[in-house]
């Protein structure tokens, strides 16, 4: 079945607890994680993509239970609220990176890359290296790199946070077109609203490692509790 | 499959093991037994002596004044070729560098050989002039690098909410180049507390004696283990404290700086950024550029009485030597570091990375002492003591190169190596794909300062060699005690100009590699 | 059975050389180092050759002579000796390799062991051991005679060079040289080893470190006919461990192409004779030894006089050098007009630079004269071997060519030195009263530390 199922998730990390209950993305959707600093949003990707070891609980990604894998070996791709490019690599050699790893031939894995560069529309850019590159421009590629390699799972730890509002605006919709012509699943973690909105189906509300509200976005939006109300719109 | 975690645990033996053993085998274990050994010879309390008194007080404020020297020259050129941006500011960048990898000995003999031809040099005068010619480089690279990667925002905001450009750079830019400015100054106080041969032939006299000095005379003509040991555990004491408060000043940078191309303090007119240029330019060929000029032109002259096999010879041992040592310390201090500053938690890196610092808080002649002592067999077969001249030596450059590698990892940020693992990279290809380019300018400074440091190296050579070892340096010591002075300029020649060629190439491979971001 | 006889003799001897160079072939060294006693084995070969070479004369003695008893009966010894030796190499061969298989078969058990159970740790620490034993076997090869030196005497082209390439030529034992920066330095690397040093001997140790060290019991007393062929003046009853192997007078050095000095001159009037801008070079006794000599001279001959002395010599040194090449070095550059160093210094330009014009500063009274020996040590095992050596380093033959190794006079007599030394004028020698000396020496060089803190510029 293609959907991401997380189950009674539990993460103690240097004395923080993260509590969850079941959540289930399906394909093609975003989840959103919303909360204040320290409740635990980034802990959850990086319990996810497997940088922070599992107290309990499992991840159940399109049907492969993940929990127990090593960090390569999950199929989970990752976007930051920095690019951080391969400084050494042309624009096409990040986007391709993932690829190569998976033994594909040359020819075919520069045709992906190219594809996923007229989808980003930074044609132009393909033999320009990393810090040539400005904020908009570099976050394509790194969301390029993350998508190119079709893992079922992307983790998006506040990729438009370090960007200016137009620049905003278009990438949350790419990202959200992008996922669900995909078919794959995405979280993404933000503290702006209008992020979960524009790109999200369901939100997960966190607040000191607990569930404060899990629902969907336009739920939520209809029939806000105070707190959540408070948090949405800090 | 399982992930195993416990598995991370023994794969972290593989980083630690090599540096413990190396440490343990031919640092600590050695040094504790010379220690035992120093004891049983133990007379007086140094500081019951008044000569020693006077002496451990010169020491230590030669260095201060040294160190405030070094740091101001040091900051005055950061300033200029990093904000400035004045003409040839990249040649005069690896022109300190150069300076700073020098042999102290070629050090000596060039200014002797250039300032003291025109007035007495011996003293304070060639005191400061020595040290400050080996140790500004320091300040130079850590406080123009802490100028390209600082934050500008504030500055930005500062200017323009209409404060001047020179109240900006008092209140907010010296504030946050203030932890490089004092880490700067705390290396070369520690540098010039212990350096050996620019006070021997520069210091001139019982009024210019350092503490390594008297370690020199104790363990070289006194024979007086106890005093030396004495000597060398305040050293150690002095140089521990220092280090506690250079880490405190050194933070983990967990993001990766942000350079920009923005100059605050730029001049405004094109013509007094060449006026400075020109004062740079002049000001390094008088403090730095005449000392060495006097090495080619003493040395260059009639050579049909050198011996060029020989010489071949001794500039193949000591290249080999040094790309032995340099592969040997990286090896060890690679490794170690990847796994705290890539594993590891701040606290814990904190708490680690003394263990590879330790080295330098001894002299380097209670060292090679204790390793010759420890390993007596090493002198009878020519391999052995090789192999013993190539630990000794990397026992010294260790604690060298730890600096630029730290800076490196500092600027080598966890999340760029998460994305290369969670898009299916093992560990060693995201160390070969991602890690080591990013390394590479790190790398290719360690590389450098292990290379200067082991070319010009004579005390483990002369503890181990059976007469069998020849460097250029060991060509320079030994002709100068035969009479034979004219050939050791020439090889001093030839040993400057192999450095400078190294220095040139190294330079070539640092601007091929465009796109670190320092 | 004259002719049978001598020929059994020499068969016996070249099976005692072979048994000789079979013992120190390297797979056996490791034995000899475990037991001790086998070094005794080719001691007394080689002491049986030795008495060949007088034995053999009585070959043509006539039947039932003395001298013809004592031929046979070397000759029934030296055979008896020689079985013997011969099956004890075999003995230790057989020893060997059993050990070897042995050692062999459990480190594969172990390695196959630690491999199956994924011991990395254990296994990276039994390549370490392979390794540290290896090297120690390895290091542990022939019997060879270990001499501690200082720099300029051991390298290549020098004396030391010298000495073992003619010591193996003539007898067929190695002789290594183990360099140190100074003769101190040697010293302290036998004190700090302590009665399990590798050193059979010292070599360039000068007399001021000898009584540093001479009561602390290090040194073996050779036998004093090794002395015998010694200037008269260096014969040193009282010293019969230290054995002189080459002298020199201590003085200033300077350039008489531009500088002028007066036709007699005395020590203490020096400084005096100095003009305003002439300067001068000394080393520092604290680090260097010809430093130590020339400040004993000073405080030792001039007495009360010796301060007066080094504060009019002070507003003239240029600086005090950390040892001899530093300071040679500045006066070769023309930045000082003296130099401390050898009145035989001048040798060396005269014979390499065919320069003349370097002489040696020679004062009425005398100079203080710096004599280099060896010393056997007392913990060595090869102290016959050692005292061969210093026979040979005090024979014609190392003697003659001393002076253009080392630029020093030869401490064995009647040696006819190069022409370029003999025009070198011979100052008369100063007696050091080495009671004295040993007393006050740590009072003058405080001394000398107050004045040169004062009264250098």
């Amino acid at each position: 079945m293609n959907q991401v199922l997380i189950e009674n998730l539990q993460v103690n990390r240097a004395g923080f607890n993260l509590n969850l209950p079941s959540m289930s993305i399906g394909s093609g959707d975003v989840l959103g994680v919303m909360g204040q600093s320290g409740s635990g949003k980034s802990t959850l990707l990086q319990a996810i993509a497997g940088f922070v070891p599992l107290k309990s609980g499992t991840i159940n990604v399109f049907g492969n239970e993940i929990s127990r894998l090593s960090p390569e070996k999950r199929k989970v791709s990752l976007v930051f609220q920095k690019p951080w490019l391969f400084e050494n690599q042309t624009v096409l050699e990040n986007i391709s990176f993932g690829l190569k790893l998976q033994g594909l031939p040359k020819k075919e894995l520069q045709k992906i890359a190219e594809e996923w560069l007229s989808k980003m529309e930074i044609e132009e850019l393909k033999d320009r290296r990393a810090w040539e590159l400005s904020g908009g421009q570099a976050q394509r590629v790194a969301l390029a790199r993350a998508m190119a390699v079709n893992f079922p799972l992307l983790l998006l730890d506040e990729p438009f946070s370090a960007l200016d509002s137009p620049l905003k605006k278009g990438l949350r919709k790419l990202v959200k077109q992008l996922v669900r012509d995909s078919g794959f699943c995405a979280i993404l973690v933000s503290h702006d609203w209008r992020d979960i909105e524009e790109v999200c189906n369901k939100v997960l509300i966190l607040g000191d490692g607990k569930s404060l509200a899990y629902d969907t976005v336009r739920e939520l939006k209809q029939n806000p509790n105070q707190l959540v109300k408070a948090i949405c719109e800090d | 499959m399982d992930i195993d975690f416990k598995s991370g645990a023994e794969v972290s033996y593989l980083f630690f093991v090599p540096t413990f053993l190396f440490l343990g085998f031919f640092f600590l274990i050695p040094l504790g037994n010379l220690l035992v050994l120093g004891f049983q010879g133990f007379s007086e309390s140094i500081f019951q002596d008044p000569y020693l008194i006077y002496v451990i007080q010169f020491t230590y404020g030669q260095a201060f004044l040294s160190a405030l020297f070094s740091v101001l020259l040091g900051f005055f050129f950061a300033f200029l070729i990093k904000e400035w941006k004045i003409f040839g500011g990249k040649v005069l960048w690896r022109f300190g560098l150069l300076c700073s990898s020098l042999p102290s000995i070629i050090v000596a003999l060039g200014i002797l050989g250039s300032w003291g031809k025109q007035t007495t040099v011996f003293g304070w005068k060639g005191l400061l002039l020595g040290h400050v010619f080996l140790n500004f480089a320091i300040p130079l690279r850590l406080i123009g690098n802490a100028l390209t990667d600082r934050e500008r925002t504030s500055e930005l905001t500062a200017l323009s909410l209409g404060m001047s450009r020179w109240r900006v750079f008092w209140k907010i830019t010296l504030s946050s180049l203030q932890p490089s400015v004092v880490s700067s100054w705390i290396l070369a106080f520690l540098y010039s507390s212990t350096s050996l041969f620019i006070v021997l032939f520069l210091g001139g006299g019982p009024r210019f004696t350092t503490l390594e000095v008297a370690l020199y005379e104790a363990i070289k003509l006194n024979l007086d283990n106890g005093r030396a040991i004495q000597i060398a555990l305040l050293q150690a004491g002095v140089g521990a404290v220092l280090f506690f408060f250079y880490l405190r000043l050194q933070k983990k940078r967990k993001l990766e700086s942000e350079s920009s191309d923005l100059q605050f303090f730029a001049p405004k007119n094109d013509w007094m950024r060449r006026m400075g240029g020109v004062f740079l330019w002049s000001l390094a060929g008088l403090a730095l550029g005449f000392p060495l000029i006097s090495i080619f032109i003493d040395g260059v002259g009639d050579w049909s009485f050198l011996d060029w096999s020989d010489l071949l010879e001794a500039g193949l041992t000591t290249f080999g030597i040094a790309l032995a040592v340099v592969v040997l310390s990286v090896l060890i201090v690679y490794p170690y570091l990847h796994y705290l500053y890539q594993v590891k938690s701040e606290r814990e890196t904190s708490s680690w990375i003394w263990l590879i610092a330790i080295p330098q808080f001894f002299s380097s002649l209670v060292v090679a002492l204790a390793l010759s002592v420890f390993f007596p067999v090493v002198r009878e077969m020519s391999w052995l003591s090789c192999l013993a001249v190539i630990s000794t030596q990397t026992v010294f450059v260790i604690p060298l190169i730890q600096f630029p590698l730290r800076e490196g990892f500092l600027r080598l940020s966890r999340e760029r190596n998460w994305i290369a693992q969670s898009l299916g990279a093992t560990g060693w290809q995201r160390w070969f794909w991602v890690e080591l380019p990013f390394m590479r300018r790190s790398l290719i400074l360690s590389a450098l300062i292990g290379f200067g440091f082991s070319m010009g190296e004579v005390i483990s050579i002369l503890l181990f060699s059976p007469s069998g070892i020849k460097t250029l340096a060991m060509n320079i010591f030994q002709s100068m005690s035969r009479y034979r002075f004219q050939e050791a300029r020439a090889t001093t020649v030839i040993l400057l100009f192999s450095m400078i060629t190294l220095f040139g190439i190294t330079g070539y491979l640092e601007d091929r590699d465009e796109s670190s971001p320092h | 059975m004259k002719l049978a006889m001598a020929s059994e003799l020499e068969n016996c001897q070249a099976l005692l050389e072979g048994l000789q160079n079979k013992s120190q072939q390297k797979h056996l060294s490791v034995w000899y180092q475990l037991n001790p006693e086998l070094y005794k084995w080719n001691e007394t070969a080689f002491g049986y050759l030795q008495s060949f070479e007088l034995v053999k004369k009585y070959r043509d003695a006539k039947e039932g002579s003395p001298e013809a008893f004592l031929y046979s009966n070397s000759l029934e010894s030296c055979l008896e000796f020689t079985n013997k030796y011969s099956s004890e190499i075999r003995k230790q061969e057989l020893t060997e390799i059993g050990t070897l298989i042995f050692l062999f078969l459990a480190l594969i058990g172990i390695g196959r062991w630690a491999l199956r159970r994924k011991k990395q740790v254990l296994l990276s620490c039994l390549v370490l051991i392979c390794l540290f034993v290896t090297a120690q076997a390895q290091a542990n090869t022939e019997p060879i005679l270990r001499v501690y030196s200082y720099d300029a005497l051991t390298g290549r082209n020098s004396f030391g060079e010298f000495l073992s390439r003619k010591f193996f030529e003539k007898y067929r034992i190695k002789v290594q040289f183990v360099s140190f920066g100074t003769a101190g330095e040697a010293i302290n690397q036998v004190l700090l080893e302590g009665p399990k040093t590798k050193a059979d001997l010292l070599m360039g140790i000068d007399e001021v470190l000898f009584r540093k060290v001479e009561k602390r019991d290090l040194f073996y007393e050779i036998s004093p006919s090794l002395s015998e062929g010694l200037e008269p003046a260096l014969k040193k009853s009282n010293t019969p461990a230290f054995i002189p192997f080459d002298y020199g007078f201590v003085s200033f050095v300077y350039d008489d192409s531009r500088t002028i000095l007066p036709p007699k001159l005395s020590l203490k009037a020096f400084p005096e004779m100095l003009t305003s801008k002439q300067k001068v070079v000394v080393q520092d006794p604290r680090t260097s030894s010809l430093g130590i000599e020339f400040l004993i001279w000073t405080f030792g001959e001039l007495k009360e006089g010796a301060t007066g002395f080094w504060n009019s010599l002070a507003p003239h040194i240029l600086t005090v050098s950390p040892g001899w090449s530093g300071a040679y070095e500045l006066f070769l550059r023309k930045q000082a007009d003296f130099v401390i160093s050898y009145t035989t210094s001048p040798a060396y330009h005269r014979i390499r630079e065919k320069k003349e014009s370097i002489k040696p500063v020679i004062f009425e009274e005398g100079h203080f004269r710096q004599v280099e020996g060896m010393v056997v040590l007392k913990s060595s095992n090869q102290k016959e071997l050692a005292s061969k050596f210093v026979q040979y380093v005090l024979g014609e033959e190392a003697q003659t060519q001393l002076p253009t190794y080392q630029w020093m006079y030869p401490a064995r007599r009647g040696i006819v030195l190069p022409s370029e030394f003999q025009d070198i004028p011979v100052p008369k020698y100063l007696s050091v009263d080495w009671e004295q000396m040993s007393l006050k020496k740590e009072q003058w060089i405080r001394d000398w530390t107050l004045i040169l803190s004062r009264g250098q510029k």
